[in-house]
């Protein structure tokens, strides 16, 4: 998860609900039509990818065009042509691959370029209760403090020769185990609820009316490509299948 | 001043997010770890959840009210599904669903339901493995398609469908296992140090 | 403003008498600047809680007597109404945010008090402005450093213009820059006619802007002292109360034993790279055997790098040589130990006794219980460490370092946070450990420590090693301490 991302907002901006959309649109293309002719899934797959491309992520773009290319001509030419029992297993690994490319290039829009506060602010519009809200909310805040106190608790570990290391591992895994985890609740109990005291006396709280200023709307471009989902879902159903 | 409700509080909430964090970095952690090793990638519906047991079981005895685990099944969902395949998260809102209504009937108090719970609730990791069996079954209508349904069989006869009652029971053990151990740490250290 | 009458609090979970509140009587008036002080768990913190309304609120427990904050009750008022009224600063920077970007803590309060969002624009262009944000405005709040964490919680507080600032021992984790900032800080908000209460350990920045320090002891207010009196008190007077020095000029420099060594650790061009910078290079040191030296050196500076590096945590490139002969990384790493700031992330047993044990082989079974008397942590042989405070953690982690044996040992702000006993005590822990060891490092921001506890400073900047110097002179003394004192004071 980038949390270094600022919204950018670029020209092509888009909100994070149009990119659920996109997601779910996208999963269900691929369920249905696993090996779909090649012009529709670049068409498909130049949805997300020109998102990707706005924001200035190159290089994915790149590798994602390579990797595509691979898959395709590795369905079309070798393929027909193999016949041995293990040959068929490997390459319909490719295919099974190939199936889920799609979803994973717009997962990879999704998660890269959306900052916390647009999850957030999406999912409030999308009137999910605080109860999910508030913990994915905190969530999100309390991963890179999970990785610093985890630095520091293994280096600890190491200077008293307990530290996580394949030795300890096999030897004694579950002292090993106990020794880690022993430190790591304790962190997590103390400062989610040092987190607690602290939002709380600034006047968080469930059920009162709050505001954002970091809200997500959505523009011409949303509806740009939420009209062409909703006409390539009708094009499929009437005419390619 | 206010009584004991059984409410989800903003506190609540707040410890929610922060088990939720542990439990999910410790998940994908190990995952990632174990997945590299072929033996063990096939033993990750095992191992993993005898690591996440005294995770779950500090937050439930942090968080002891009705929702805790539905949302916690919620989260872990939303992240197995990798923000892709949204079986998983459907699979692991039945599964939390259940497990909550298991700590349930010993209303939020008893260690051995809880232990119960968390064996079921173990079973969330299997979510990407679900979407594995859905995936085979149109690929393997689409391969018919082009490449014939002897192609098809051949690739069907070598993944068997029972193979996901084979990671649920793993799970299930590994579950059992884990919140034992859980159990067992928290007195150990949490009780004995009187931090509840 | 606040009327504190008679008021007993006791924490549900605790057992016996310690830790709670008795037959508190104060008031303050509004515009008033008001330290809290004393030693550890005398109550201070518990004070703060009463004002802004954790106590009863969040901290449960039974509370007597009533608490009114302009007017208001505070046991009537929801925290979020007080929360208008009352904005408070906490300790540990780590717990305090709530977001993942500066500018979305910054409009934080103001959006729970569902403002409109054209004010809250208003009120977070409102906040850089004042308290100097510019370069810190839209960043990720995991970049910054505890001095500018500090800043933006002050910063956010500020934007809901409480009438009451609320700070718990804000200083703990700054460094002297950061602490002049914080000051710099307080007398703008001072200048503006807020109510600030602080309770602190660190004394010294706020001689000048307290009109009053209250003194506690025990859960009790043993008395009240003017700016001018708590001035005239002495340093014995000040050390019986087991307060830390008011003035950083008044503290000497205790004697330290001298042992005349020749043998020496020796560095040379050890560099350490992260991504695409050295975020340390050392091309040559040397430092005697047997020292103590305080590492000193502004945040982000390279001392834990420095510590990682040395300690054979951190692969780094480059030499390090004792008596002549190469000392590599893993060498160094079976042979060190480190006491970490965070005490809680090194303490994994189940009694204090097993604690130190855990790194002890047989032939030193013996020492435990010397040590354990000579910590004062007899009682405590069987008692879980978690349970301890924060002091008695700190004894039992360096107690282990003792008992580990380890010659090359570091510490890592071992007194942030400690009152002037607690100081005291792992001064004389530190002292003893180094007896047996072939060199101790005490990474500090602590001057009154670093006086009583080193015998030489080894000053980082910017990664790179600045001075050397050891501590036996009066014209060395003189300059770490302009080091610590940024400002001329008389």
């Amino acid at each position: 998860m980038e949390f270094n991302v600022i919204s950018k907002r670029t020209p092509l901006w888009i909100d994070p609900r149009t990119k659920f959309a996109m997601l779910i649109f996208i999963g269900i293309f691929s369920f249905t039509i696993p090996t779909p002719p090649i012009a529709i899934e670049v068409l498909v797959l130049s949805m997300p990818l020109i998102f990707i491309l706005a924001y200035g992520m190159i290089s994915t773009v790149i590798k994602s065009s390579i990797v595509f290319a691979t898959l395709i001509f590795i369905q079309v030419f070798i393929t027909p042509n193999v016949t041995s029992g293990y040959g068929i297993f490997i390459l319909s690994i490719f295919g099974i691959i190939r199936m889920f490319f799609p979803i994973g290039v717009t997962a990879i829009l999704l998660i890269r370029t959306t900052t916390v506060s647009e999850f957030l602010s999406a999912f409030r519009k999308l009137h999910l209760p605080d109860a999910f809200i508030i913990p994915i909310s905190v969530m999100f805040r309390f991963i890179p403090t999970i990785t610093e106190e985890w630095k520091s608790i293994s280096s600890a570990m190491r200077f008293r020769g307990i530290g996580v290391s394949p030795q300890n591992i096999l030897t004694k895994p579950m002292l090993t185990l106990e020794y880690m985890l022993v430190p790591l609740l304790m962190s997590t109990s103390t400062i989610s609820e040092e987190l607690a005291a602290a939002s709380l006396s600034r006047g968080l709280d469930i059920g009162i009316k709050r505001t954002s200023i970091k809200e997500v709307y959505l523009g011409i471009i949303d509806y740009i490509v939420l009209c062409f989902m909703f006409g390539l879902s009708i094009a499929m159903g009437v005419g390619i299948i | 001043m206010n009584g004991k409700t059984n409410k989800l509080k903003v506190k609540d909430l707040i410890v929610t997010g922060a088990f939720a964090a542990l439990y999910v970095v410790l998940l994908l952690v190990v995952v990632s770890f174990l997945g590299f090793i072929p033996i063990t990638y096939i033993l990750v519906p095992f191992l993993v959840p005898i690591i996440l047991g005294p995770v779950y079981m500090m937050y439930t005895m942090k968080v002891p009210k009705f929702g805790a685990i539905i949302i916690l099944s919620a989260i872990v969902g939303l992240i197995t599904s990798m923000g892709g395949v949204w079986y998983a998260l459907l699979w692991s809102l039945i599964i939390g669903t259940i497990a909550e209504f298991i700590a349930r009937m010993g209303n939020y108090k008893s260690q051995k339901m809880y232990v119960a719970s968390f064996s079921v609730f173990a079973c969330t990791i299997i979510g990407p493995f679900l979407m594995a069996i859905f995936a085979k079954s149109v690929f393997l209508q689409s391969c018919a398609k082009y490449y014939g349904q002897g192609y098809a069989n051949k690739l069907d006869a070598l993944t068997p469908p029972w193979i996901i009652f084979v990671f649920i029971g793993m799970s299930l053990v590994g579950g059992f296992v884990g919140a034992n151990f859980g159990k067992k740490l928290l007195r150990k250290h949490f009780d004995k140090a009187g931090i509840r | 403003m606040i009327d504190i009458k008679n008021v007993n609090f006791a924490y549900e979970k605790s057992d016996s008498s310690k830790n709670c509140l008795k037959n508190i009587n104060l008031t303050i008036e509004k515009g008033e600047f008001v330290v809290l002080c004393g030693k550890s768990g005398c109550g201070k913190t518990s004070i703060t809680r009463l004002i802004n309304g954790l106590i009863p609120h969040f901290h449960e427990g039974i509370l007597t007597g009533e608490v009114t904050v302009n007017g208001n009750n505070i046991c009537n008022s929801s925290l979020s109404q007080i929360s208008r009224l009352v904005g408070s600063v906490f300790q540990n920077p780590r717990s305090q945010f709530f977001n993942v970007d500066t500018t979305s803590e910054l409009a934080f309060g103001c959006e729970n008090l569902a403002m409109p969002v054209n004010d809250i624009i208003e009120r977070v262009s409102k906040s850089t402005e004042v308290f100097k944000l510019h370069n810190l405005i839209n960043r990720s709040i995991f970049e910054l450093s505890g001095g500018e964490k500090q800043r933006i919680a002050c910063a956010s507080v500020y934007a809901t213009l409480p009438e009451v600032f609320l700070l718990d021992e804000p200083s703990s984790n700054l460094d002297s820059v950061s602490i002049e900032n914080l000051k710099d800080v307080l007398k703008i908000l001072k200048d503006m006619g807020k109510t600030i209460i602080i309770s602190e350990h660190r004394l010294y920045y706020l001689r000048d802007l307290a009109n009053r320090f209250i003194y506690m002891e025990n859960g009790s207010i043993y008395g009240e002292y003017s700016r001018k009196e708590m001035s005239e008190l002495c340093s014995e007077d000040l050390a019986k109360k087991g307060l830390r020095t008011l003035n950083l000029n008044h503290i000497s420099k205790k004697a330290c034993e001298n042992k005349a060594q020749n043998i020496n650790f020796n560095f040379e061009k050890v560099i350490c790279r992260r991504g695409k910078k050295d975020v340390l290079n050392i091309s040559k040191l040397q430092i005697p055997k047997g020292e103590i030296v305080g590492i000193i050196g502004k945040n982000g500076a390279g001392k834990s790098t420095f510590v990682s590096c040395f300690s054979g945590v951190l692969k780094h490139k480059g030499k390090i040589f004792f008596d002549g002969k190469e000392c590599k990384g893993k060498s160094r790493l079976l042979r060190s130990y480190m006491v970490m700031q965070d005490v809680n992330h090194q303490l994994f047993c189940e009694s204090v006794k097993e604690e130190l044990e855990l790194n002890v082989t047989e032939d030193r079974k013996v020492n435990i219980s010397k040590i354990l008397e000579e910590m004062n942590l007899q009682k405590y042989k069987d008692v879980h460490p978690l349970s301890l405070s924060g002091g008695e953690k700190q004894r039992v982690a360096i107690g282990s370092a003792i008992c580990s044996g380890k010659e090359l040992l570091f510490y890592d702000e071992p007194t942030s946070g400690l009152d002037f006993t607690g100081m005291n005590i792992t001064c004389s822990m530190i002292k003893q450990a180094n007896e047996k060891a072939l060199l101790s490092m005490v990474i500090t921001h602590d001057l009154e420590f670093l006086l009583r506890c080193c015998t030489s400073v080894l000053h980082i900047e910017d990664g790179v090693v600045k001075e050397y110097y050891s501590l036996e002179e009066a014209a060395s003394i003189a300059k770490v301490k302009k080091y610590f004192i940024l400002k001329e004071e008389i």
